[in-house]
């Protein structure tokens, strides 16, 4: 009923398919999947020594971006529910914590997890309706709804210090971004805050795709009658995943909200979802290293294309082609296809060596 | 109180028009199993196109609009040939997902074209208008009315009738075997990509007169078709019809009221969710395609 | 690599299908829609004077490092500034050509943005910390002040800039060299009210600070007695025609309207408004957004005289010798802007800052003595000006506050309002811009 049971096609990556493969996989390489995710996160906490202060705050919203890319990583990729309303959970979620925020009642973490956890329940609402929907009427259902969505923050505009439930006073001006916990109060310790807490997020994600739910996942991604068969409770299991994946991005809205500039509901269209989906798939929607790359395509690529003098328009052509050209051809993208050349390469590397 | 008899032609000739592209999913989608999203994009390239080969080529409007509907009707002929067959054997959500990516491009292409200026269309109709009691209206409003339920007829009389409308209902029943019986499938696909090209290019020309020359504007109205043929369940083109008039008559009698009127642009979404949310509690056979 | 390599052509077939698409869009289209003005479009009746200098008017190429301003510019679909930046570089270039400053060449770097907020703070620190730039000049952002003022103001950056929001004008960094939408929008409704409206209506495009501008309509309806109905409209605008009506019908009979959107959907209102016949039914104005070379074109004789327009700066077809220069230098360096508004401002920024430049004598440009010429300018005289401009020191700037009203006849734009004072409410400042106008000797 999914996407994946056209599976001479699509290759997904044999763990993610066979939930039995995922255990043995998990048995020989215990610290591997965290591996990667470490390493990323020393990669980019040594990065603001070598890099300028602007690259620091576009590495912030890439690095939002991609825990956003990773929600839909989890729903489409794991369980084979499409979602075309991430980004505007994304604002659901940056609008939760700024006006969670502007009381000062709550410390930094805690506005973070508040606010995941609201995202979360509406994820778990939305799921509902997608228990009895499956497809493409999910994805229209979550497309309108995030359309939806942002005619009412049209309306409400993001919390400013105003009175009432909306905390938003039509008078005052300008943008008045989320405090920053006083530890990462500047750019630099914000960016290093910033990736602490979405590597946390990828864990968050990897553990479950290691456990319990990713072998439910992805027994409901090949046949949900044989799910149901095999005694699995589809609907938790589903609720479950659009749970995670909408905490996650609720999260990652309110590190947003306290990035530099503070919110504009202009900058959430429905489009952006598209445009989340296509970078995903070209970077790879089965891999989570997939939602690192999307991150950085949606929000490094246009400041590189913008310091080669290129004109952001490209982007979204290319984004176009790209979706098409993955759907057609390679659904893995580009991550898959990265791990599974390194894989080959260490394959090569190791043969030399038995053999020599 | 004002009067509310003038925003019920204006949601009138609106809904005409969402009902067109409407009609124009739902015959494509029955034909050829894509749900085509990126009818609002291709409307919008034929408006666009027709506003330049007016003002810079010279042309006069009608025969522009013409070239214009023949290039919306030409891109989306080309997709359908190119993508259909290789998507053929995947299932729903992946062939409308690629129409997402022409979308896409589209839009790229015409934000580098068109971005920095503002522009509009004219078509000699919408400046003819008659006034109705205390009601103005003009060409283009009775001809997008005029047009929809033209359409909605022809197709419904064409998919009965005629020897390809059948072989096109043949195949929204059962591909494989009106394949096997010897109906052309290919051809018949053909006609229905280049048919509901042409649609989505007339509608995209209306359009931009009834609310504007706007890329993003033009390219997302697709949703209040696609709304109307949700309605019509994907598959009634009369049930689409009515979605679409009636989306668009109460979108347009939200106006002027205040409270309300910020938040009319909601309507088709909400219709959509609802219709869907129905339809998953009702009919759940149907809406887990 | 089994998927791959099993069907090599069907992706390339795929690649060349979308790009043979786009380039066949492209060729065909290449021109786009609406041509840009011409200058003989704008040949006045006036005899034109000669045009001023640029600089020092030496012909002297400047040489050396380059002294660096920076600009941050919205450039997205329907929003699009970059006349203002691309006139102000044309200025430059011809200072540079002209000997530079004192010798020095200036270079603007020019950073666009889009609706963003993270992008546009990511490139205020961009042309600040890396570009190193000394001051700003002709930014010209949707998003920039209201999210980079109070840096700008912290790090004592300073600017000659197109404001847009208002918080470019209640910035002690800031000094625009317009009037900016709202102020604009009040400009509008005082004229509205001079031509005898009975009423006004506005409606505000939704944005931050909408409920401002209509806050200040209707203080100036309760000065005039004059009843205003004000509403916030979602933009993009989706159903022109039920907008167009619901405004007319709110004016009734002798009203007046102010359509306070920007230009693209401005157009979009004011064909609706033609297409049903409501344009006797009431008078109807907009803000300076909708000074602009291709809405004209595109309004059509039907509006000949109907449409008031606020105007920030002097008709691009005026004879005086700052708007020769500008038309020059338009043709010679920037022929592919609109002419009119836009440019103008550009120009104007441009010319302000270099003039700053000019005045310091050490030869010494860091942000600290650009800044403080920035602050020094007291006395800049134009003929693209009602009054001389002036930075100031207070906390707020709009020294560009008496404007024209200008109108479309026969294709061209043509005032129908001479200067006139920006009203004096209880929520806005120009009773205490007023009076330190006086005070430096302005007034």
């Amino acid at each position: 009923m999914n996407v994946l049971e056209d599976a001479h096609r699509t290759t997904a990556p044999d763990h993610a398919r066979h939930p039995t493969a995922a255990i043995g996989h998990r048995l020989r390489q215990p610290l591997s999947a965290a591996a990667w995710p470490a390493a990323v996160a020393a990669a980019a906490l040594l990065l603001p020594l070598f890099t300028s202060p602007y690259w620091i705050q576009v590495l912030t919203a890439a690095a939002v971006f991609s825990v956003a890319a990773l929600g839909l990583s989890v729903l489409y990729g794991r369980v084979g529910l499409i979602s075309l309303g991430q980004i505007a959970m994304l604002a659901v979620g940056g609008w939760t914590a700024e006006r969670l925020g502007q009381t000062g009642a709550l410390p930094f973490w805690l506005v973070l997890l508040a606010t995941g956890v609201v995202t979360g329940l509406i994820g778990i609402v939305i799921g509902l309706p997608a228990l009895r929907l499956s497809g493409l009427y999910l994805a229209l259902i979550t497309l309108m709804l995030a359309a939806a969505v942002t005619i009412v923050l049209t309306n409400t505009n993001f919390p400013n210090g105003g009175p009432g439930f909306l905390g938003y006073d039509p008078v005052k001006s300008g943008t008045v971004p989320l405090a920053r916990p006083a530890v990462a109060a500047g750019d630099t310790a914000y960016f290093r805050y910033t990736v602490v807490v979405c590597v946390l997020m990828f864990l968050l994600a990897i553990a479950h795709t290691r456990g319990r739910p990713g072998r439910a996942w992805a027994a409901i991604r090949q046949s949900e009658h044989a799910a149901v068969a095999a005694g699995i409770n589809v609907t938790l299991y589903k609720l479950w995943a659009f749970a995670l994946a909408c905490f996650m991005t609720g999260v990652a809205g309110a590190l947003l909200a306290a990035s530099a500039g503070g919110l504009t509901v202009y900058q959430f269209p429905p489009q952006e979802s598209i445009t989340l989906l296509a970078a995903l798939l070209m970077a790879g929607m089965y891999h989570f290293a997939g939602a690192v790359v999307a991150g950085l395509m949606l929000k490094a690529m246009p400041a590189l294309l913008d310091t080669w003098g290129v004109s952001g328009n490209v982007l979204l052509i290319v984004f176009g082609v790209g979706l098409v050209q993955t759907l057609v051809t390679s659904p893995e993208g580009i991550a898959g296809q990265m791990s599974r050349d390194l894989a080959r390469l260490g394959a090569r590397v190791g043969m030399r060596r038995t053999t020599s | 109180m004002p009067s509310l008899l003038p925003f019920l032609v204006l949601g009138l000739a609106l809904g005409g028009v969402f009902s067109l592209s409407g009609v124009g999913i739902v015959v494509l989608y029955r034909t050829t199993g894509v749900l085509y999203l990126a009818g609002g994009a291709v409307g919008a390239v034929g408006a666009f196109t027709a506003c330049s080969l007016a003002t810079t080529a010279g042309l006069s409007v009608w025969p522009a609009a013409a070239l214009g509907v023949a290039l919306s009707a030409a891109i989306t002929l080309v997709y359908g040939l190119l993508l259909g067959p290789r998507l053929a054997q995947r299932e729903p959500l992946v062939k409308a997902a690629a129409t997402l990516g022409l979308t896409l491009v589209l839009l790229g292409t015409m934000s580098w074209i068109w971005g920095a200026q503002t522009y509009s269309l004219s078509l000699p109709t919408t400046a003819w208008g008659i006034v109705l009691g205390t009601v103005h209206v003009n060409g283009t409003q009775l001809i997008s009315l005029a047009l929809g339920l033209l359409l909605t007829a022809v197709t419904a009389v064409f998919l009965d009738r005629t020897a390809l409308g059948t072989a096109m209902r043949a195949l929204a029943d059962d591909r494989e075997s009106s394949a096997l019986l010897g109906v052309p499938v290919r051809r018949v696909e053909a006609a229905a990509w280049l048919g509901s090209g042409v649609v989505f290019g007339v509608a995209g020309i209306v359009l931009s007169n009834l609310v504007g020359l706007d890329i993003n504007g033009l390219t997302f109205l697709i949703i209040s078709g696609l709304a109307a043929a949700l309605v019509g369940r994907l598959e009634s083109l009369w049930t689409t019809l009515a979605a679409g008039l009636v989306i668009g008559v109460a979108q347009s009698l939200l106006t002027p009221v205040a409270s309300l009127s910020s938040y009319r642009s909601m309507t088709p979404f909400l219709v959509a969710i609802a219709v869907v949310l129905v339809m998953a509690v009702r009919r759940p056979s149907q809406t887990r395609v | 690599m089994k998927t791959n390599g099993n069907r090599p052509h069907r992706s390339t077939s795929t690649r060349v299908l979308t790009v043979a698409a786009c380039a066949a869009l492209l060729a065909l289209l290449a021109t786009g829609c609406a041509s840009t003005g011409t200058d003989a479009a704008a040949a006045s009746s006036a005899k034109p004077s000669k045009a001023s200098k640029c600089g020092l008017g030496n012909g002297k190429t400047a040489t050396g490092p380059a002294i660096k301003l920076g600009a941050i510019v919205s450039d997205t679909p329907g929003l699009s500034f970059t006349d203002v930046t691309d006139m102000a570089n044309a200025y430059f270039s011809c200072v540079n050509a002209n000997g530079g400053i004192i010798g020095r060449p200036v270079k603007l770097v020019v950073e666009k943005d889009a609706l963003d907020p993270q992008l546009t703070a990511s490139l205020a620190t961009k042309l600040i910390d890396t570009e190193k730039i000394v001051g700003f000049t002709a930014s010209s952002s949707v998003l920039d002040c209201s999210v980079n003022a109070k840096t700008y103001e912290k790090k004592a950056v300073y600017g000659i800039d197109a404001g847009l929001a208002l918080d470019c004008f209640n910035s002690p960094a800031i000094a625009p060299v317009n009037v900016g939408a709202s102020y604009s929008a009040l400009a509008t409704a005082q004229y509205l009210l001079d031509k005898g409206a009975k009423k006004l209506v506005v409606f505000t495009s939704n944005t931050p600070g909408s409920n401002a501008i209509n806050a200040s309509i209707k203080e100036l309806g309760k000065k005039a007695g004059v009843p205003v109905t004000a509403w916030v409209e979602n933009v993009p605008v989706a159903d022109a025609n039920g907008l167009a009506l619901k405004a007319a019908q709110a004016a009734g009979a002798g009203g007046g309207v102010v359509v306070n959107l920007n230009a693209g959907e401005a157009l979009k209102v004011f064909k609706a408004i033609e297409q049903q016949g409501l344009i006797d039914q009431a008078i109807w104005g907009c803000p300076a957004g909708c000074n602009d070379q291709s809405m004209l074109q595109q309004l059509g004789s039907a509006w000949d005289g109907k449409l008031g327009v606020n105007a920030e700066m002097n008709l691009a077809s005026s004879p005086g010798p700052d708007n020769q220069l500008y038309l020059q230098l338009r043709r010679k360096y920037a022929p592919k802007t609109q002419l009119g508004n836009f440019g103008q401002l550009g120009f104007t920024a441009a010319r302000i800052a270099v003039q700053a430049l000019l005045s310091i004598k050490s030869g010494d440009y860091t942000t600290a003595t650009v800044g403080a010429a920035f602050k020094g300018v007291k006395d800049y005289r134009s003929d693209l000006y009602c009054k001389p401009w002036y930075f100031g020191t207070q906390t707020f700037h709009t020294a560009n506050n008496t404007t024209r009203t200008i109108t479309p006849k026969s294709g061209q734009w043509t005032q129908t309002q001479d200067c006139s004072e920006m009203p004096a409410l209880p929520n806005n400042n120009f009773a205490k811009i007023r009076a330190y106008e006086k005070q430096i000797g302005l007034g």
